[in-house]
Parts: C-alpha cells; sequence; structure tokens
C-alpha cells in the first residue's frame, strides 16, 4: 500500500511538472502582450521596449521559466502585471474561499436532490416520477449555465444578483467563508444575507451536478433492485422503505461517490459562467480576466492551482478505489 | 414521493429567503454607481483605463480644469497664470488654501513633485506610463515660492495648458508618495471631493466626502463604485434601487429605464469618432478614386440607425463636431451607390485592377465607446461595399489583437476610433493622421503621408493664439477631405441613467465623471 501510494504520489508531481510547463508556455505564445492591454491606444515605444526588458519578455523562453520557477520555489509567485500592486498569491487566497464557498454550497444542494430524485427514479420506473426528474436532469444538463442564471435573477427578484454580501456592508473576515465568519462574529443578519446572496448562484452551479447525479444513481439503483439480494428482502417481507435504503441504496452509492467526486473538482476549478453572471469574486472570474488582459502571473498560479485541484482529486479517488478494492493496489 | 418533497421544500427554502426583508439600503447619502470592470489602479500616471480614470478624477484635482458644463478650460488649483512671449516659460499662481486627504498642504514643492513623478520613472520601473509623451515638451518644473510654480517647455505648445487638466497631470501628496511608495496605486492621496477609503479588488471602491475640499464639501458622503458585469443585472440592480446610477447600458435597457418615473436618462454627444481606416500603402487602396468610391457607398445615416439606436452624429471629419477647430463648411460626400460603383469601375480601368476587388475588414469583437456594436458596423461596411464591386471579408479580434494588427499597418479596411484625451484638435488629427504617428504602435492606421498636411499640423501645435490656430485647423481638413484616407462614420452619444432623485449630476462632454456637485434630493 506505501509502495502504492508513493507510485501514486510521483505520478502526481510529474503531472503538476508537466501542467506547470505547458501552462506557462501556452500563455506565452498566445498572439499580445500585457503591455497591449495597458497602454491601449497610447503606445509609448520607448517606454514598452524598457518595461519589456525589465519583465524580461525580450529573453528566451527557457530563460523567462527558469527565473519563473526559482522565483516560484522562493515562495513568490509574483504580482499582477495589470492590476497594479496587487499580489498574486494575497488575491488567491482570497478568492480560493469564494470559490470553495460556492462549491460546496452546490453540493449541498446537487448531492441530496440528485441522489433523492435518482432514486426515485429507479424505484417508479417508467412512471411519473422517472419521467420528470429524468427530463428535469436533461434539463439540467442542457440549458446553459449563464442563461440558467439570468432567467434565476429574473424570476426571484427579491434576491440578489450578485457578490457574497450586500456592497454597503463592510466585514472583515476571518476564514474567509462569509457563512462561517458571520457566525464567528456572531452576525446573525449578515449570515442570513450571506444565505440569500449564495441561494442563486448555487442554485445555478448545482444544475450540472444535480442532474448528473441523478442519471447515474438512477442507473445503478436500477441494477441494485434487479439483484438477489433484494428479491431475497423482498421474500423476507422487509419493509419496502427499507429495502431501497438499507439494501440497494448502499450499492449503488459507490459510483455515485466516485462520480460526485469528480463533480466537486470541476466546480472548484472556477465556476466560471456562474462566477461572471453573478459578479461572484471567485477563481473563475479572476482567471478569465487575467487570460483578456494577459496577466500572465496571474494565468500561471489560477491555472496550476485548478490543476492541483484536478491531480489531487484523482489522487484521492485512486487511494480510496485501493482501500475499496484490492485487485488495484496488487497491480 | 421522497423526489417530491425535497423539491417543495427546496422550492419553499427559496420562496422563504426571497420574501424576507430585502437587504438594508444604503444611508441615504451614498451613492452606489454600477459599471461593467474594476479599476487597474488608482495613480494617475499609470493608466490608460477608463474604469479607472472614473475614479481618478473624483481623487484628485489638477492646476486648471473643464468648466462643470462645457470643455472651456476654467482654474482650479491654479488661480491664475502666464507665459512669457517666446511661449517657452509658463508661471502659475497656486491656491494657498489647499490640503490634501492625509492633511498635509498642497504647495508649489507638491506640484514639482508630481510632475517630476510622471516624467522620471526609474530605469527598473515596470509600471507603464501611457500620457507621459503628452507631457515630454516640459524641460523643467521649479518652485518659485510656496505657490507660485513656473514650467519651463522645450517648444512653444498650444496643447500644454489642455494637456494640464488631464488627469495624468493630477497633483498627488508626496508625503503619501513616499509612505506607499509603490502601493499608492492602492492608497491614492490626492486633493480631490472625495478621499479613498477602501478597495475591494474585482469588486467595489469605495470613496468619502473630502469636507476640507478647497470648494467645500461635495454633496454625497459617500461613492461606491460597483463592478457589474452584466448590463442587463446593472439595468436591475438600478431598477431595485441597489444602485443609484449605471453605465455602458444597452439601448433597449436605457429606454426601459427612461419610460419609469424614478429614472432619468441622460445622454450627451461625446469628443469621439468612430471611422473607417484605408491602409493607403495596399493595393488598389492606394488609389485616391478607390478611397473615394467607397466614401460614397457608405450610407452613415442608415448605419446610425441601424447599428446605434440613433444615437449618434455623422461625421464629416476627424475631429468631433463640437470641439474648437472643427471644420463646419465642408460637404460630405453624398451617398450614392450608382455613382460610386461608377467611380469604381473608371478608376479599375485607369489604374488597371480588375474587379471585384477582394479586401479584408479588420473588426474588434468587444464594444467600444464609439463603437457600441461593432459586428453590426462590419456587416453594414460589407453590405454597402458588395453592392459596388467590393468584396469584403470581416476578420474579427479581440481589442488588444485588434489595435496591434492595425497599428503595425497589416489591415486593409479597419474600423477603429478615438476619444478626446486634452479637448484640443491637435490630438485627433495629429495622433490619428500626421506622419510622425506612423510606425509599429502608431495611430496613424492608414500610414497617411501628405507632408502639406504635416507641415500644418506641425505649425499647430506651436501656434498659441487661438484665432490664428483656426485658419491652419481649417486647411489642414481641406486637404484631408480630399485625399480621403479614413471615412469618418460618426461621433458617438453617450448615455447613464440613474435615480431621478439623484440631482446635480450632469454629463460632462468629455465623458469624465465627475461627482462633486451630485447630492440626493430629499424623497417627498
Amino acid at each position: 500500500m506505501i509502495r502504492f501510494l508513493l507510485r501514486r504520489l510521483g505520478h502526481a508531481a510529474v503531472t503538476m511538472l508537466v501542467a506547470a510547463v505547458l501552462i506557462f508556455i501556452s500563455v506565452r505564445v498566445l498572439p499580445g502582450t500585457p503591455l497591449l492591454a495597458q497602454f491601449g491606444q497610447h503606445t509609448d515605444e520607448v517606454q514598452m521596449a524598457r518595461i519589456r526588458s525589465q519583465l524580461g519578455y525580450d529573453q528566451p523562453l527557457w530563460k523567462q521559466l527558469w527565473t519563473y520557477a526559482r522565483q516560484v520555489l522562493r515562495g513568490d509567485l509574483g504580482e499582477s502585471i495589470v492590476r497594479q500592486n496587487e499580489s498574486v498569491a494575497g488575491e488567491l487566497a482570497k478568492r480560493i474561499p469564494a470559490t470553495l464557498e460556492l462549491t460546496l454550497a452546490a453540493v449541498v444542494i446537487a448531492l441530496p436532490l440528485g441522489i433523492v430524485s435518482g432514486v426515485a427514479a429507479a424505484v417508479w420506473r417508467n412512471r411519473w416520477p422517472d419521467y420528470v426528474s429524468m427530463f428535469g436532469a436533461l434539463l439540467g444538463v442542457s440549458v446553459p449555465v449563464f442563461f440558467l442564471g439570468i432567467c434565476l435573477k429574473a424570476i426571484f427578484t427579491s434576491l440578489p444578483t450578485g457578490y457574497r454580501l450586500p456592497i454597503t456592508v463592510s466585514f472583515e473576515s476571518v476564514t474567509g467563508l462569509v457563512l462561517v465568519d458571520t457566525l464567528l462574529r456572531g452576525r446573525l443578519d449578515l449570515f442570513w444575507e450571506g444565505i440569500r446572496h449564495l441561494l442563486l448562484p448555487a442554485i445555478a452551479l448545482s444544475s450540472i451536478p444535480t442532474a448528473t447525479i441523478a442519471r447515474i444513481t438512477r442507473s445503478t439503483m436500477l441494477d441494485a433492485l434487479a439483484a438477489d439480494y433484494v428479491r431475497t428482502a423482498k421474500a423476507k417481507g422487509s419493509a419496502w422503505g427499507r429495502i431501497v435504503w438499507r439494501h440497494a441504496f448502499p450499492n449503488a452509492a459507490v459510483p455515485v461517490a466516485s462520480i460526485a467526486g469528480f463533480q466537486v473538482g470541476f466546480l472548484l476549478s472556477g465556476a466560471v459562467l456562474t462566477e461572471t453572471v453573478f459578479d461572484w469574486p471567485g477563481i473563475g472570474k479572476w482567471l478569465v480576466e487575467a487570460v483578456q488582459n494577459h496577466d500572465y502571473n496571474i494565468v500561471q498560479a489560477g491555472s496550476f492551482f485548478i490543476a492541483g485541484v484536478f491531480v489531487t482529486m484523482n489522487l484521492v479517488l485512486d487511494v480510496l478505489y485501493a482501500w475499496l478494492d484490492p485487485r488495484i493496489r496488487l497491480h | 414521493m421522497l423526489f417530491r418533497t425535497s423539491w417543495i421544500l427546496l422550492s419553499l427554502l427559496v420562496f422563504a429567503v426571497g420574501c424576507s426583508k430585502t437587504s438594508t439600503p444604503p444611508a441615504g447619502n451614498t451613492l452606489v454607481y454600477g459599471r461593467g470592470e474594476d479599476a487597474n489602479t488608482l495613480d494617475p500616471i499609470h493608466t490608460d483605463i477608463g474604469e479607472a480614470v472614473k475614479v481618478i478624477v473624483n481623487l484628485f484635482d489638477t492646476l486648471v480644469t473643464y468648466d462643470d458644463e462645457t470643455v472651456e478650460l476654467v482654474p482650479a488649483l491654479a488661480t491664475k497664470w502666464s507665459h512669457s512671449d517666446d511661449g517657452l516659460t509658463w508661471t502659475f499662481q497656486l491656491r494657498d488654501d489647499v490640503k490634501f486627504h492625509d492633511g498635509t498642504p498642497l504647495d508649489a514643492e507638491a506640484v514639482v513633485f508630481s510632475f517630476e513623478r510622471l516624467l522620471n520613472e526609474s530605469p527598473d520601473d515596470v509600471q507603464p506610463r501611457p500620457y507621459q509623451p503628452n507631457f515630454r515638451g516640459i524641460e523643467r518644473v521649479k518652485a518659485i515660492d510656496a505657490h507660485t510654480v513656473e514650467f519651463q517647455l522645450r517648444s512653444p505648445s498650444a496643447v500644454f495648458l489642455q494637456n494640464l487638466a488631464m488627469f495624468p497631470a493630477s497633483i498627488v501628496s508626496p508625503a503619501a508618495v513616499k509612505k506607499y511608495g509603490s502601493g499608492f496605486s492602492s492608497h491614492p492621496v490626492g486633493s480631490g471631493p472625495f478621499q479613498f477609503k477602501a478597495w475591494e479588488r474585482g469588486q467595489a471602491i469605495t470613496l468619502e466626502a473630502f469636507a476640507d475640499h478647497w470648494r467645500g464639501p461635495p454633496g454625497l458622503e459617500r461613492v461606491i463604485f460597483v463592478s457589474v458585469s452584466e448590463n442587463a443585472t446593472r439595468a436591475q440592480q438600478l431598477r431595485r434601487g441597489e444602485s443609484q446610477l449605471a453605465d455602458d447600458l444597452a439601448p433597449s435597457e436605457l429606454a426601459m429605464l427612461a419610460t419609469l418615473d424614478d429614472m432619468t436618462v441622460q445622454e450627451a454627444t461625446g469628443l469621439n469618432v468612430c471611422y473607417l481606416s484605408m491602409q493607403m500603402e495596399k493595393e488598389p487602396l492606394k488609389y485616391r478614386c478607390v478611397r473615394e468610391a467607397i466614401g460614397h457607398a457608405i450610407d452613415k445615416h442608415e448605419l446610425i440607425r441601424i447599428a446605434y439606436g440613433g444615437q449618434a452624429e455623422a461625421a464629416v471629419n476627424m475631429c468631433p463636431r463640437a470641439m474648437r477647430g472643427h471644420h463646419d463648411g465642408i460637404q460630405d460626400r453624398a451617398f450614392d451607390v450608382a455613382q460610386a460603383k461608377q467611380m469604381l469601375a473608371a478608376c479599375a480601368q485607369r489604374e488597371g485592377f480588375s474587379l471585384p476587388v477582394k479586401l479584408t475588414l479588420a473588426v474588434m469583437n468587444e464594444p467600444r465607446p464609439y463603437l457600441p456594436q461593432p459586428d453590426v458596423v462590419g456587416s453594414f461596411i460589407k453590405d454597402s461595399l458588395a453592392k459596388i464591386g467590393i468584396e469584403v471579408r470581416v476578420e474579427p479580434r479581440s481589442v488588444n489583437q485588434h489595435f496591434a494588427h492595425v497599428m503595425a499597418g497589416k489591415h486593409e479596411l479597419a474600423l477603429a476610433g478615438w476619444y478626446t484625451d486634452n479637448n484640443d484638435i491637435d490630438n485627433f488629427l495629429y495622433s490619428l493622421l500626421d506622419p510622425d504617428n506612423i510606425s509599429e504602435h502608431g495611430n496613424n492606421l492608414s500610414h497617411y503621408n501628405n507632408p502639406e498636411v504635416h507641415r500644418l499640423l506641425l505649425a499647430g501645435q506651436t501656434e498659441l493664439d487661438p484665432e490664428k490656430r483656426l485658419p491652419i485647423y481649417h486647411q489642414a481638413q481641406e486637404l484631408i477631405f480630399a485625399d480621403a484616407p479614413t471615412i469618418p462614420l460618426v461621433h458617438a452619444r453617450f448615455r447613464v441613467a440613474h435615480a431621478a432623485r439623484l440631482k446635480g449630476y450632469k454629463l460632462h462632454p468629455t465623458g469624465l465623471v465627475r461627482l462633486r456637485l451630485a447630492y440626493f434630493e430629499e424623497a417627498p
């Protein structure tokens, strides 16, 4: 098991390294530079040449990569190039909790809703609960998130349209998670505001994972309900609710758990559209703006973080599988 | 059953939360200003980005400024000024009652400090100074006494005073610059009507009234600039009272807001121009008859109706109509497809190129203030030119890519535009049409090179008598019109919507967002 773990860790490290190099090169071979974004139509060749050489953009790529790698190894992610005086590490630390909170809220909605409707669809197969929940799932995966977001804003007009708290409230954060911080400070009024602000973006963001989980749950539950032990349970006269939730569901839950885990990684990687529609100050929105401005330092740090989330998620799932299934770790 | 219960519970939750009391409204005297994006810096010397300028002009003062409603220059930090006969030495008398937000006095030393900071960067400085070139004509700035400043110029300049009213010439607190260093960009200290309070990056910038402002305290206690990326959301927030002013809204939203009693929609003709550049080094655009034919083929009034929702004026010259020096006497080329087609055919025969002509049209894929719907304008031009025998292929690029492409002169046809920096005609004609600005990053996109126009534009820069400047610029505009290096399309209007109880705020022709006079009327 230890050897297996070490090997997987090694794989993960190599993946991260390759990802870092690819990210570094790809932002630089994109046409355009951060200087164009800053000077706009008021370009000045003297200054641009000086700044280019100061920032090392006139150096060969491998040399720039080497300089950046040494800087990062010293623990310095640098500053934003376009947004002056913004530390990349500091901003990353502020934005991760925002994305995390939104992700967790979406999971809190998606997991129970997806599982319950998936189970219902399997239990009442080819009856109306099945049709309703599978139609809902189809809608969930096919309605674009930004469109859903705009619709939600238009329907629930008394709910806030963006941000994590009312803009006129100044609130000193502790953990960066609004719902935790407001409780820590005993501000129940702001806790309530935090939920109100979180609700629409979380519903919009949960649409795809809810649908995915519902579909997976339905198909695994159908298998489980057709299994011999369910027939046995029925034969010995167990209650129907007990058969569904105690006998069938735990067996159906393993693939659901892995899909849900993957969805969390997917959500954490920055719900770009949701964050933009709801002006949610998270990783996704930050990264999109940075790509538009060719803000290399932000793009590198942000993309590397996302790569990290995926690799970690993969690693955790692999280890979990190995723990659940001895056949894998013996290979 | 379980499935249905959970749905009911969820909708109940949404309903319950939705019905609860809406968020606490801001204190009566707070203006929440909704705009599309956040600022990148609040340091006046380091930005070319409009969203930054909106905040900066409320934090800082300049030596001279524009009248509250017109573009006339009026005294601000300087009470009076004079220049030597040769136009090289300018002396400014400063007010003696001005304090920065940090309490230090604004004196001649602070003015000298601010200009030296703008002009002299350390070699390892990596922050851009987009407007530094406008001030390079200043050789030396000197404090004569505590309240007198003298500028020594390298050559006489007709636009020097105009430039001093620009935001990069803002006077900054030397004490604060020394205290914060490069952090000044997020801790700006000036002497303007509002002082900096807080900045939540990517979200909101909060300013507070500066009670000791030399013109008296402003009418608002607090201003919060909020970035809200979606137009529709900005309009929605305005209607709900979450914000009291919103800019960059879509025409349909403005039309809807204009029908509401508690909303006001203001409009003003901007000092801008949107034009079609024709790269004159490219075949067959190098022939004047081709460019003239293109000029006859575009129906500017129809263009305004389709692509601007009627919110623009047809342009004849490359400078805004409202600008001093604009030549009102030039008659635009008539829109006449038959004539244009005939001209092009005759031209093709004479110069020996074949029809149909194939050209590319470079457009940006994001809106600009002078060009809210670049794609629509692009298709309009494509359709117009198709009728006279020019096949156009539209090539969209991101704004930065687009300008890099056209500034380097790699295009054939291109959509471009300009809005005023210092409200002087020189800033349009010299920047956009003088051979000095043909380069890898120059704004003479058409690579127009007429030695006579060059001579006139240089003469206009050094002529200090405003009356004598007029004929110079009139003559230049006549030559430019005849050569047709560009087709000026429109001067776009800009509009904002705000709560009707917000009074005292008038859109300024420069587009500067100056909130000093804004206040809230008591609700009846």
